[in-house]
């Protein structure tokens, strides 16, 4: 058989010009398929209150922002649109009421999560139909559950968390979105026995596991695909004589998973600061990273053949 | 990314993040100076001032080299911050210089710096052999009268003592950089306290003793009227004593940069510091300012007693083997001598010896991290930053870097050929701005040749002087010191060290030969796996 070339990213957290450039490189590098590994959704709102006469004032990185003319806002929505927060343009007593209502807040934040999912769904839609791609696009163990109905409806885009497709005639792809508890207890955080399980249903809808491609969330424990910064209990790194200490911290039902059901392939995130490779038995395991808040695409192009990993490689953009 | 802090009136928060954010803090300043120190070095670079600047350059004012130095490897350090804070993970500079300029070109000056800092590392094992335990023997040997210890002084400096105990010393350099890092951090944090306490040892010995005091103290231990004619035996040697203090100060600008070579090291592992942009400078900063002025408060302790031109004689002395004298052009003997308690000569000498095993630990720590990059754009193969499962090291990597360092060892020792502890580390200054040219100049030119990314960059790459940006007026002052640590090289060739065909031709050799493995790499991933390693180095248009 020929051979078929994925495109991996994952962990955009909401930044436009990531996903962007996703999609461009999916036309530059000719892939055949893109996957998306979650974590899509972006982490804060900026406000751009109103003051009055076409002026605005925001604050984005400790650096205060003040756009006075339609030019200056668009060029400031964009700017925080590309680091993966949400632009909100507020009145001032606006501002007064969403910070007063937790509840409003939140409603708030999922309405646009919700909304930019939606957009880059049907971006995609119009960027890789015309060339036959498929984009397979899972949410993350930091994204609500609301966000899945905004990736369904199209034709070339699909959510494959807890649902098989096919690749191509020798490759199957499931995935699964959740991950092990993280000290923020997001949103898709799951003990490690119910993670297992879920891992165990995915498995189950495969036909040839041994030439399947799945697409986990969190990377196996101690693979070196899960190593980031140890927290002390403040959430603040820990670190001795100049050095920043690291920990493993992904799951080991995903590692026992990958041992037991030995796909070809499988695609990790989470940990953005590891990105990389290995192999656990004869499967390959890339964790592609994410530098999303500096504009910067990391993403993985993978070679399938029938029944091997031709090659791969991973790129900054 | 840091959550910013929201003041408590209603409406006046600057930003609503998400409870399940991930967001956490950042490592402090502190942490980031601390390494800058290790690999500034407390201890060589500590001897370095006194028992080679003034003597290699004979004429040149060893406080002002210091701060002239100082002052550019500011403009240095900020240069190599914003790198980091462009490119923040393993290899900044080689990963900029790719992107931005020419990956083949950056690949090779990555190659070549590598090899020659792993090389230096072991000239700086050297040291321990050549310096620190000669001093502790001799000394003691002196004080107590025991010839065996003189005479193990002596054969611990000579060639063969030079690669047995350096070889030893690699050794349990490569055992401790195998074990988990945070054993090795620990490690390192002791050192720095070390080093700090053997400073204080030396400002109290130095600064205790009377203006008048050196001289007799000198000819108690080296032989009586051995301190009267040490200036008219390194004249009678070649020494001249150039009078044009400026010149030779900027003559010694090389040293001086060596002097402080290693604040700018966390760029290399840009991608395991938190908020670069702020890290990376302050920290590069403090551990410059911070060891320019331990370094100049023991330049003025110790011009307090001894002139500059006998400093200076001593240091020539040293270079000078053929002047048939024991030298001993070293800071640690001088205050040694002026208060000879074997207890405080010890902790001196244990904490040299410690804190030169520290400063090649931060040589093979940051050669791994750029090795890592290169496994990374799969331009090395796999196998060599393969994981150790127990340890949780990269074995064959730091074999590798540690085989090289040997050969840095014997280098040193002259053993094999003709070599020696300062050659090597005076051209490795020199081959190692050469290389540095080329991630230089493309921070310089990022803000032109690559404006979408420049545009996305934070604030701290996008600040602007007028209307030119800042890294572009900063990047040609770093490039116009670079320029004249070449030029001096030529113009003003070191006692000792200076640059001639066989060791530019070695040079050329490994920028050749990094270009080789480059594009070998290159050929074999396209034809075996279909990949195009230059996928790796290019810009994505966003759609």
């Amino acid at each position: 058989m020929g051979m078929t070339r994925i495109l991996y990213a994952s962990d955009f957290h909401g930044s436009e010009v990531a996903f962007r450039k996703f999609l461009g490189a999916a036309l530059q590098y000719k892939a055949d398929a893109l996957v998306v590994g979650g974590d899509v959704t972006g982490k804060a709102m900026i406000p751009i209150k109103h003051q009055g006469g076409g002026r605005y004032d925001a604050h984005l990185f400790g650096r205060r922002e003040t756009p006075s003319s339609p030019e200056e806002l668009a060029g400031l929505l964009k700017t925080i649109s590309n680091v993966g927060f949400y632009p909100i343009i507020l009145e001032p007593e606006e501002a007064g009421e969403l910070e007063a209502d937790e509840h409003k807040m939140g409603q708030r934040f999922e309405r646009e999560m919700i909304e930019r999912v939606r957009l880059w769904m049907t971006l995609a839609e119009e960027t890789l139909s015309p060339k036959g791609i498929h984009l397979y696009f899972m949410p993350g163990n930091d994204d609500l559950y609301s966000i899945d109905a905004a990736i369904e409806g199209f034709s070339h885009v699909h959510n494959p968390d807890a649902r098989r497709f096919a690749l191509d005639d020798d490759h199957e792809l499931v995935g699964v979105s959740q991950a092990n508890m993280t000290p923020w207890k997001c949103a898709r955080d799951t003990e490690e026995s119910e993670l297992a399980a879920r891992l165990d249903q995915a498995v189950a809808l495969l036909q040839a596991p041994e030439r399947s491609v799945m697409v986990i969330h969190v990377p196996p424990f101690d693979s070196g695909l899960d190593v980031c910064p140890e927290l002390d209990e403040n959430l603040k790194i820990v670190h001795r004589g100049g050095q920043v200490l690291m920990k493993p911290v992904g799951s080991s039902a995903v590692r026992v998973a990958i041992e037991k059901a030995q796909p070809l392939l499988t695609l990790h995130g989470h940990i953005h600061e590891s990105p990389g490779h290995t192999r656990i038995g004869r499967t390959l395991c890339v964790n592609a990273g994410s530098e999303y808040a500096e504009g910067i695409l990391k993403a993985a192009i993978i070679n399938l053949e029938r029944d091997r990993v031709k090659g791969h490689v991973l790129i900054s953009a | 990314m840091t959550e910013m802090v929201a003041p408590a009136e209603s409406g006046e928060r600057k930003l609503y993040a998400r409870k399940t954010s991930g967001l956490i803090r950042t490592i402090g300043v502190f942490g980031a100076m601390v390494f800058g120190v290790h690999c500034i070095s407390l201890s060589s670079s500590g001897l370095i001032p006194y028992s080679w600047i003034a003597g290699v350059w004979p004429g040149s004012s060893i406080i002002g080299v210091l701060t002239v130095a100082a002052v550019f490897c500011l403009f240095h350090a900020y240069t190599y911050a914003t790198i980091g804070a462009t490119m923040p993970r393993s290899a900044a500079d080689y990963t900029l210089a790719s992107r931005v300029l020419s990956p083949p070109l950056a690949f090779a000056a990555s190659w070549t710096l590598v090899i020659f800092s792993a090389m230096v590392a072991g000239s700086l094992i050297a040291w321990i052999p050549l310096v620190a335990l000669p001093t502790l023997t001799r000394s003691m040997g002196i004080i107590f009268s025991n010839p065996s210890l003189v005479s193990f002084a002596d054969w611990s400096a000579s060639s063969t003592g030079i690669f047995v105990i350096g070889t030893i010393c690699a050794v349990i350099t490569f055992l401790t950089m195998i074990l988990p890092t945070r054993t090795i951090v620990r490690i390192l944090e002791v050192g720095f306290f070390l080093g700090l306490l053997a400073w204080v040892i030396l400002y109290f010995q130095l600064g205790t003793a009377s203006p008048d005091a050196f001289p007799a103290a000198w000819d108690r231990f080296m032989g009586a009227g051995s301190y009267e004619g040490r200036i008219a035996l390194a004249q009678q040697n070649g020494m001249v004593i150039n009078p044009n203090v400026a010149i030779m100060t900027l003559a010694g600008l090389i040293m001086g940069f060596w002097v402080f070579y290693g604040y700018y090291i966390p760029t290399f592992f840009a991608g395991e510091v938190k908020q670069a942009e702020t890290t990376l400078l302050t920290g590069s900063w403090s551990s410059l300012i911070v060891t320019w002025a331990i370094f100049v408060l023991g330049a003025l302790l110790l011009q307090r007693l001894v002139p500059l031109e006998w400093i200076a004689a001593e240091s020539f002395l040293g270079q000078t083997p053929a002047a048939g004298v024991t030298a001993m052009p070293w800071i640690t003997f001088y205050a040694a001598i002026l208060s000879p308690s074997f207890p405080l000569v010890l902790i001196v000498a244990i904490a040299w010896i410690y804190t030169l095993i520290n400063l090649a630990q931060t040589y093979f720590f940051y050669c791994s991290r750029i090795i890592f990059a290169w496994s990374f754009d799969r331009l090395i193969p796999e196998a060599v930053c393969w994981i150790h499962p127990t340890l949780r090291s990269p074995i064959w990597a730091i074999l590798i870097i540690s085989v090289v360092a040997e050969v840095g060892i014997i280098d040193s020792s002259g053993l094999l050929w003709a070599g020696s502890v300062m050659g090597a580390q005076l051209n490795f200054v020199f081959f190692a701005v050469v290389t540095m040219f080329v991630p230089v100049i493309a921070i310089t030119l990022f803000p032109y040749l690559k404006p979408d990314l420049y545009q996305n960059a934070s604030a701290m790459v996008r600040r602007k002087l007028g209307s030119v940006p800042l890294i572009t007026v900063v990047g040609c002052i770093t490039l116009a010191y670079m320029v004249w640590m070449v030029i001096a090289s030529f113009l003003y060739p070191a006692v000792g060290g200076g640059i001639n065909a066989t060791k530019l031709a070695v040079l050329a050799g490994l920028i050749i030969t990094g270009l080789a493995v480059f594009y070998g790499a290159r050929a074999y991933r396209l034809s075996r796996e279909g990949i195009d390693i230059n996928w790796t180095f290019q810009s994505v248009p966003p759609v």
